[in-house]
């Protein structure tokens, strides 16, 4: 009995593994992601270096305005000397933070939401889509502003919550579609049969049919997690606490630096898009493991 | 019949009927209702395989379903060793699904494609908490050699891709039999798979049946089928039953103008379309009588007209020992008012 037998998700996963990496649209996905990665394990070494590399308290003692890249600052620094290259770096993490923390989170919920409405039917199932869809067509960035304005400066936690609480419908919809369809299949009679509980039916016959699909969808969830938070943090709402790559685009903005420092601009605007282009595409290519239709002739199953 | 307690019914189905009611909504009138069984009763012996024969659509599956609880009854009882069994919930049904198991009509739909061969066949015995891990595997390796899967370490940690239909459904088999149950339907388990592979599954139910005593229901469309495995068999037509008895008797010299037009239907080798036995069917639908007529009046060759359109017969015993529901052969006319005729025991 080899490993690859013994243990259901090794195997499955090295099988997806096989097909994904044929995909180019994964492999750079992949690849920029890992570059992100490694921006966010590297924040840690310029504080480490020296302290006036820290990104919100760090400031050079011998430059009080915006400079150009230098080779003590190579992205050059903002309007009160504070090194960019750290800020920025500091932002991929604080990105990774949110992003995962808030799919991860909204997954949860709409995993579990979207199984108990599929799975019991009728009433609760009604009172939860309805749920759903009341939630669906509320726009998040504009309730997190107005809860923002009630309550004052939002915690990075309390935005990353908040962006949970309301990107779980979609997740929900998807997962009590395939949980109606699983609901109907004859293993699961066979299960019921047998004498399984409900409990025992969700969560060891449905649930680790819907898992690959919530994975899925948990990379546009980072996605859509991070561009919220960037806008957020753009507009002034961010938790003034972090440096994120919306709060870097913020400080450009509000001291008039848009046009007159590209090297100021461009690095955080640039990684936002990056980040979330890597996440889309890491999704479809995910999309194309579990999706058999989507594959290409030659790829094997 | 082998091994057959005739005193002993291990299970009695008294007038039990299944209607689907159309669904309609505030827009949308009702659809018809579709009646799968019509008040069905019979007795099945411990220790015997009894055959439910009818075409696609009879009400033979339902019939299954209803006897382990899937679905409920519209009307009428289901009893499992003089216990009632309609309607039971909770820890009386739990008890109960230990007894009475099923093996499922579609091997390729009925294992979760996420769980191993051992997870699949040793969860009734989770479910019922029999044994330790170690007594648990032991218990899966035995039943699965004796389901011809084996080396049983060969097959523990495989997944449903990887077997083939006729694997699969041992795995369905070792399912269903791995808790020792006193009964076991069997929906149809070979209608997915090709005729060897059929042969083999045969055998192992008959083996089942021999070494372990598992009563059995087996569900399928195949005369052939029927004869080979079944002690006993009923032919069901559009939720009714047509006639009931001893298999060898029936298949050889059926009695009723369905069973007929059965046996005619089965293809012969070498025999052209002309070469039939009985031709009760009737090429050209007929007028159906009014509701309380016989169900097959409308394609019966033989029917009475007289009588036929009118009046329902009732399953009634004949001096050999089965039950017909045929006027042609003597049937009483169905009682609507008061409980039908229940027992078979003469058979």
């Amino acid at each position: 009995m080899t490993v690859r037998e013994r243990f259901p998700l090794f195997n499955s996963f090295l099988e997806g593994w096989s097909i994904f990496k044929q995909s180019l649209l994964g492999r750079i996905g992949l690849a920029l992601l890992v570059l992100f990665a490694l921006m966010a394990v590297c924040s840690y070494i310029p504080p480490w270096i020296d302290p006036m590399y820290n990104p919100m308290t760090g400031v050079d003692p011998d430059i009080t305005c915006c400079t150009p890249p230098s080779l003590r600052h190579w992205l050059g620094t903002d309007f009160m000397g504070r090194d960019i290259l750290s800020q920025l770096l500091a932002g991929a993490r604080v990105a990774f933070m949110v992003g995962i923390s808030a799919a991860v989170m909204s997954i949860v919920i709409g995993v579990a939401i979207g199984m108990t409405a599929g799975y019991m039917g009728r009433f609760i199932d009604t009172l939860l889509m309805r749920l759903a869809d009341m939630i669906m067509v509320m726009p998040t960035l504009l309730v997190i502003l107005i809860l923002a304005a009630i309550f004052g400066q939002l915690n990075i936690w309390t935005i990353v919550l908040i962006i949970a609480l309301f990107r779980w419908p979609g997740v929900s919809r998807i997962i009590r579609g395939q949980t109606l369809s699983l609901k109907q299949r004859p293993f699961i009679e066979a299960a019921k049969v047998a004498g399984a509980s409900h409990f025992r039916i969700i969560f060891q016959h449905i649930m680790p049919n819907v898992l690959p699909l919530a994975f899925l969808f948990m990379t546009f969830r980072v996605t859509a997690a991070i561009i919220t938070e960037a806008a957020l943090a753009f507009l002034g709402f961010g938790d003034p606490g972090t440096v994120s790559w919306g709060m870097m685009l913020q400080w450009v903005w509000k001291t008039g630096h848009m046009f007159k420092a590209p090297y100021w601009l461009l690095p955080p605007g640039m990684c936002i898009s990056l980040i979330t282009l890597s996440f889309y595409m890491l999704g479809r290519a995910m999309d194309e493991v579990l999706d058999p239709r989507l594959r290409k002739e030659d790829q094997t199953d | 019949m082998k091994t057959t307690d005739e005193n002993k019914p291990i299970l009695q189905i008294r007038n039990v009927s299944k209607i689907y009611r159309g669904k309609g909504n505030l827009f949308r009138s009702p659809g018809k209702d579709v009646v799968a069984l019509n008040r069905i009763s019979l007795d099945i012996f411990k220790g015997e395989i009894f055959g439910l024969v009818g075409e696609s659509g009879s009400g033979k599956t339902t019939a299954g379903r209803l006897v382990v609880s899937l679905e409920e009854t519209t009307s009428g009882r289901i009893f499992m060793e003089n216990r009632e069994v309609t309607g039971l919930k909770g820890r009386s049904l739990k008890a109960f699904r230990r007894k009475v198991q099923m093996i499922f009509q579609d091997p390729y739909q009925s294992l979760n494609p996420q769980r191993s061969v051992y997870d699949t066949v040793s969860e009734p015995l989770k479910i019922h908490r029999m044994g330790n891990a170690s007594e648990r595997k032991a218990k899966v390796k035995e039943i699965l050699k004796a389901v011809g899967l084996s080396p049983p370490d060969d097959f523990l940690f495989r997944y449903p891709h990887r077997l083939s239909g006729g694997q699969r459904q041992r795995v369905a088999i070792a399912r269903a039999m791995v808790l020792n149950p006193e009964f076991v339907i069997a929906d149809e388990p070979t209608s997915m798979l090709d005729a060897s592979i059929s042969a083999q599954i045969f055998n192992i139910l008959l083996a089942m049946r021999k070494d372990l005593g598992v009563t059995q229901m087996f569900i399928t469309h195949s005369l052939a089928a029927a004869r080979y495995i079944c002690d006993r068999i009923a032919v069901i037509y559009r939720g009714n039953l047509m006639e009931l008895g001893p298999a060898e008797a029936v298949i050889q010299n059926p009695r009723h103008p369905y069973t007929q037009a059965l046996i005619d239907a089965v293809p012969k080798f070498g025999h052209a379309k002309e070469a039939k036995l009985y031709g009760t069917l009737l090429a050209k639908r007929r007028e159906a009588g009014k509701d309380k007529g016989c169900i097959f009046y409308p394609v019966c060759a033989v029917a009475d007209d007289a009588i036929c359109p009118r009046k329902k017969p009732g399953l009634t015993p004949l001096d050999d020992g089965r039950m017909v529901a045929c006027f042609r052969e003597g049937s009483d006319p169905e009682q609507t008012s008061f409980l039908p005729h229940v027992s078979n025991k003469g058979v």
